[in-house]
Order: structure tokens, then C-alpha cells, then sequence
């Protein structure tokens, strides 16, 4: 039997805490109840936050739109800051590039203009950026950070990684330049096909863009070397034994497929994971006496048919918990991760007293 | 023939895929040919069917075929039906390099994603009707509005004609129509009005349905509400009962709260029920009932 997810023991020990996971599994709201957990564990504690609902942000102090840290009302230690991924980049590369000039050259090729935010992996990267800037911040003993929406669990991790295949300039660019020896070493393409790969992608996409193309990727050698290096910085942050990443589910999540990467990841040894948390987790409603309920609604004039339905709302109920416990089940037969579970609120989690009750759970010694 | 395409998108984990088989099982049972298309899910097991999802359609149901669109296999293809000499391009795309290079290169990407969603709807496509399990509202905001960024950025190739047919096909409101799922919270909700507004105002899309996923109406009124919870106070047999009962409204509460926050864009609504867990074909199965 895998123990328990100890979430108070991570909140005292580590230096980064990043919350992962799918779109819609609570990963915001999970971030700020671990905040506010280490807050109460003496900690001085930053929570970092994509895209809040409206009122959680309001609950956070957060109502504001400044990009800096802001202390939580009413929780001593806690400071909470949005992320915002989105706007930066242009501010990244300005940082990278080794003039100002070649950073202008690259932040005005129409090619990027038009796509720097479809770039796969950069709102990753930006975020991991703010992360490492506030890494040895001498104010916060610990950053718990709600990590960007991804379609895959764990994206986040691939981030660094992806950004640099993606957009470096040795592989990429040097692929439409036809006469390039060093892209013949590279890719050991002759020289023949990669003129006829250079020839099909300009019939394909006109003259135009290959002249954009080139911009960029001439822009782009520019500040490669910059990011190469703060990749791998950025990776290594990832492997340190100070940063602990958990996953986050709900029931209804993919558990199999879930456990299944977390396994991959595993063997491969390129990160830590440290624990799972189910979300929105249905606790089983308390056991009815049938008989005796029947009884009681005759001798109060309660209609026959409103104790049919609170029945079958109790029964409901029973049946989802039961189901979730069997997702639980089944995390736990395919996986060796320490899960810990928090129950459903009826509402959104819109206040502090909600938020506390997830603290709660979470520290729940059981 | 000219088919109808049904773009259907919405923030991550509201249930897009279970929604858009059952509008796509839907329109096969009325006898409709129908294509139900996802993006990326290509040697992946279906979210729905199972089996592993390949670029050339399945059949699942009668008249209902399942496809999963991708870049590089919609490049291949263009280029054996549409270049001369293809044979001699061939080899090249698959050159390990020249994919990952496609494969990271944007708007090129999605450019030939739509442009196979446009062959599955032009005059040559045996669909009626096809579905589009799209990706989550960045990705699909980021897709929709590619045609118009690749009419800025490029000035001819075939690759620009594509775009500027894939720009009419999806503004017109007779062919193409985004349906936005939702669930009643507040994320999701505004995640979906900002779609709305996308499609709308950048996209000049049709976009006027809204799908409520997994609503929660009240099953008691207030009146009974008050009963069951003085009656859970005098009587020990019902203590038992009134925190479920009150659990299950106070939800029904928020749902209700939440479930006309978009109702200022004058879209048509549907509310669909909160069911209970099960496999995804149930699931499918089970949503088609509660469909107009």
C-alpha cells in the first residue's frame, strides 16, 4: 500500500512546489491552498498563478493586474503574483539577444509578429523564467507555482526542451538554406534533396515567406546561445532535489494513461515526481437506515414521494463516491506515487474559508 | 458533396470529445453520412471508440466514420495529389529533419490541418456532416485565425490560395459553425465567452450555441429544501440525509448562478445533465437522449 501524499512535509522542506496537470483539474486552486498551508508552516511563501477565477483572485489579493508579488489579506507569510506568460516573450528575447539591434531585427520579422504566441512551449518557458528570477529571491523560503494549461499532464516539464528544438537556429533555419555544408553534416542530407526540399517548401508557401523564414532564423542565431544556456538552467531547476513537482487529478481524469507517462518519466530519471493529488473528490454520504427513515417521514408527514427522491440524491451520491474510490484503486495498483485526495466543494472555490478547507485535507494526518 | 462543418471547442476537461460524438452519433442516426474528426490523435487510442485513430476515416457506427487529422500526413497527401513530379518530394518529407522541422513550423501546421478539414467538406467528400473535436480554446483560437495571418503574411503559393479558401469557408455561417461546451463554473465560463468574442468579432464565425455541460438542476425546491433540513435536526433517522441534500442543492445553487453568465451574447443554450460516471460510449449514448 503506497503511503499517503505527505503535503505539509513538502511544504517545510523543498524550495519550489509546482502543481501540474491537465486543463479543469483545479491546479489554481490547489496551488493556493499548498500556499496557504506552508504559510501556516512558518514559511514565507510566494504562490505564483496563471488566469485565477475572478473571486479567487480576490481572495488572493490579487485583484490588481500588477505582475508582482502581493501579500494574501489575512494570511501572514503568503504573497501571491500573477504569471503572465502570455506578454513576455518579446521581453525575454530582448534580454537574450546580444544587441539591441538583433533584437529589434528579430521582434519585427513579420514571421514572428505573427506567430510568437502559437509558439509551442514559450508560455512554459516565460513561466520557468519568472520561476528561476524568483529562485533565490532572499524574501520567500518557498514558490508554489500553478503551472500553464497543458493537454498533456506533463508538458510543463518538456517545456524548456521543446522551445529549444523547436526554434534552434542550427537545426531549423539551416534546413531551407540549400548550400549550407554545415546542414549537409547536420542532417546528412545531400545537397540534391535538401535543394528539393527547400524548392517544395517555397512552391508551397511563396517566395514571401521563405524570405521571413530566413529573417527569423538569421535573427534567431543571434540569441540562440542565450536561451540554449538558460534552457538548460532552466532544466537543471527541474531536477533539483529542491523542487518537487505534483501531479495534479481529478476521478475523472485518465488514470491509466496518467500513470503510464508518470512511469516513462520515471524510468527515463529526468524528474522528480513527488506526489499526486486527486481533486474534487466525492467523500461517500453517511449510511441510511431505510426502515427507520420510512418511519420517521410517516410519523412527520413527509411525502412519500420527497423521501423517494432525497433517497435517490443520497443514492446518487453513494454511487459516485464509490466510483471515485475505484479510480483511486486503480491509480494505486499502476502506480507507486503518494496520492492524496480532497474532497468536492458544492460550490466554486471563491473564498479563503473554502481554501481552508482544502488546507484541511490536505494536511489531514490520515 | 458540400458538407457542414461543426467546430466544437471549449476549455480543457469539459468534456468536448464525449459532446462532439454524441452531436456526430447524432447526426448519423438521422442519416446523415458523418465524419467525426479530432486533432492529433493520430496512433493514439480514441477518447471515445478506442482502437487507435488513423488519418484515413474508420467506420464506428452506420454512418458514422471516426478520422484524426494531421500535419504531416495532410502534407504528404497534398503533395502527391496536387505537385508534379511528387515522387521526387516524397522521400524528402520523410527525412527525420524535414519532419521535425514541419512539425514545429507554425501556421504551417495548422494552414494544412484546415485545409484537410476543408477537403472533408468540399464537393468531393462523401460526408454529409463532420464533426470537429477541436483543441481547447488557446489552441483553437490559435488555429481559427490562422488563414487570416497567412493572407498578411504571404503574398502567393499554393499554400495562400489554401488560406484564402479555408477564410471563406469558415466565415460562411450556411457551412461552418463553432459550438462552444462550457461547464457552469466560472473558468470555464469565461473561457467560453472569450471564444464566443474571438469567433465573433476576429474570426467573423458563426458561433450561437452554446452546450452547459454536466449542469446540475435543483431536485428540491426551497420550500422542501427547509423540510428535509428540520427534519434532519428533530429526527436521528434523517441526520443522515440532509448534508447530502443540502450538498447536492447548494451545487444546483452554483450552477444555477453560473449558467446564464453568457447570456448577454444572445447565444441558444443547451443544458446538458450531469451524468453519472461511466465509460465514454455510455456516456455518448446516454448524452444523445437529453439532445433537442
Amino acid at each position: 500500500m503506497t503511503q499517503p501524499l505527505d503535503v505539509v512535509s513538502l511544504t517545510k522542506t523543498g524550495r519550489i512546489l509546482l502543481c501540474g496537470g491537465t486543463g479543469g483539474v483545479g491546479k489554481t486552486t490547489t496551488a493556493a491552498a499548498i500556499g496557504m498551508l506552508a504559510a501556516k508552516q512558518g514559511r514565507r511563501t510566494l504562490v505564483l498563478t496563471i488566469d485565477p477565477a475572478r473571486r479567487l483572485a480576490d481572495a488572493m489579493g490579487l485583484a490588481g493586474l500588477e505582475a508582482r508579488p502581493q501579500a494574501v489579506p489575512g494570511q501572514p507569510g503568503l504573497h501571491a503574483m500573477m504569471l503572465d506568460p502570455g506578454s513576455s516573450l518579446d521581453e525575454l528575447i530582448a534580454r537574450h539577444a546580444t544587441t539591441p539591434e538583433s533584437a529589434r531585427a528579430f521582434l519585427k520579422s513579420p514571421y514572428y509578429q505573427q506567430v510568437s504566441r502559437t509558439v509551442a512551449g514559450s508560455r512554459e518557458f516565460v513561466a520557468m523564467e519568472k520561476i528561476h528570477e524568483l529562485a533565490d529571491d532572499p524574501d520567500y523560503d518557498l514558490l508554489v507555482v500553478d503551472t500553464p494549461p497543458s493537454s498533456q499532464a506533463l508538458d510543463f516539464i518538456d517545456a524548456p526542451a521543446r522551445l529549444l528544438e523547436l526554434l534552434d537556429g542550427s537545426g531549423l533555419g539551416l534546413l531551407l538554406r540549400a548550400n549550407s555544408l554545415a546542414n549537409r553534416l547536420t542532417f546528412g542530407l545531400a545537397g540534391r534533396s535538401q535543394r528539393q526540399f527547400a524548392r517544395l517548401f517555397e512552391q508551397l508557401t511563396g517566395h514571401r515567406m521563405m524570405m521571413d523564414l530566413n529573417l527569423f532564423f538569421d535573427a534567431y542565431g543571434d540569441i540562440i546561445d542565450g536561451f540554449r544556456t538558460r534552457a538548460q538552467r532552466l532544466q537543471a531547476l527541474l531536477r533539483d532535489p529542491q523542487c518537487a513537482f505534483v501531479l495534479i487529478m481529478t476521478p475523472a481524469s485518465d488514470v491509466a494513461t496518467m500513470a503510464s507517462q508518470y512511469a516513462q518519466r520515471l524510468r527515463a530519471a529526468d524528474i522528480r515526481i513527488t506526489g499526486a493529488i486527486f481533486n474534487q473528490f466525492v467523500e461517500p454520504p453517511l449510511e441510511i437506515d431505510a426502515a427507520a427513515l420510512q418511519g420517521s417521514a410517516e410519523r412527520r408527514g413527509i411525502s412519500e414521494d420527497l423521501v423517494a427522491r432525497s433517497l435517490a440524491c443520497h443514492d446518487e451520491w453513494m454511487m459516485r463516491a464509490e466510483h471515485d474510490q475505484s479510480v483511486l484503486k486503480r491509480w494505486l495498483s499502476a502506480s507507486s506515487l503518494p496520492v492524496r485526495t480532497v474532497p468536492r466543494l458544492a460550490g466554486n472555490v471563491s473564498s479563503q474559508s473554502d481554501l481552508e478547507r482544502i488546507v484541511t485535507a490536505l494536511n489531514d494526518p490520515d | 458533396m458540400l458538407g457542414k462543418l461543426q467546430i466544437i471547442s471549449g476549455k480543457g476537461g469539459v468534456g468536448k470529445s464525449v459532446v462532439a460524438a454524441a452531436l456526430a452519433e447524432q447526426h448519423a442516426q438521422a442519416g446523415r453520412r458523418t465524419l467525426l474528426v479530432s486533432q492529433d490523435q493520430l496512433g493514439k487510442a480514441h477518447p471515445i471508440y478506442g482502437g487507435t485513430a488513423g488519418y484515413e476515416p474508420t467506420g464506428v457506427r452506420t454512418n458514422l466514420d471516426i478520422s484524426s487529422l494531421d500535419a504531416h500526413a495532410a502534407l504528404t497527401e497534398y503533395v502527391k495529389r496536387k505537385m508534379t513530379f511528387s515522387f521526387a518530394y516524397l522521400p524528402i518529407l520523410e527525412n527525420p529533419a524535414v519532419v521535425r522541422f514541419l512539425d514545429a513550423l507554425p501556421l504551417f501546421n495548422e494552414l494544412l490541418v484546415l485545409g484537410k478539414l476543408y477537403d472533408l467538406v468540399d464537393k468531393h467528400s462523401p460526408y454529409e456532416s463532420v464533426v470537429f473535436d477541436a483543441p481547447a480554446t488557446g489552441h483553437c483560437k490559435i488555429l481559427l485565425n490562422m488563414p487570416a495571418v497567412a493572407l498578411d503574411t504571404l503574398i502567393a503559393g499554393p499554400i495562400y490560395d489554401n488560406a484564402r479558401k479555408i477564410h471563406k469557408l469558415l466565415t460562411n455561417p450556411e457551412r461552418v459553425e463553432l459550438l462552444v461546451v462550457t461547464l457552469p463554473e466560472e473558468t470555464p465560463m469565461r473561457e467560453a465567452r472569450e471564444l464566443v468574442e474571438f469567433a465573433r468579432e476576429e474570426g467573423a464565425m458563426a458561433c450561437n450555441q452554446l452546450i452547459v455541460n454536466r449542469y446540475r438542476a435543483p431536485r428540491f425546491s426551497a420550500t422542501e429544501r427547509r423540510q428535509l433540513a428540520a427534519w434532519g435536526e428533530s429526527a436521528a433517522a434523517a441526520s443522515a440525509l440532509v448534508p447530502v441534500i443540502e450538498f447536492d442543492a447548494q451545487i444546483a445553487d452554483s450552477h444555477a448562478a453560473q449558467a446564464d453568465a453568457l447570456d448577454d451574447l444572445n447565444l441558444g443554450t443547451m443544458r446538458l445533465p450531469d451524468l453519472p460516471p461511466a465509460d465514454p460510449q455510455t456516456l455518448v449514448t446516454s448524452l444523445l437522449r437529453h439532445f433537442p
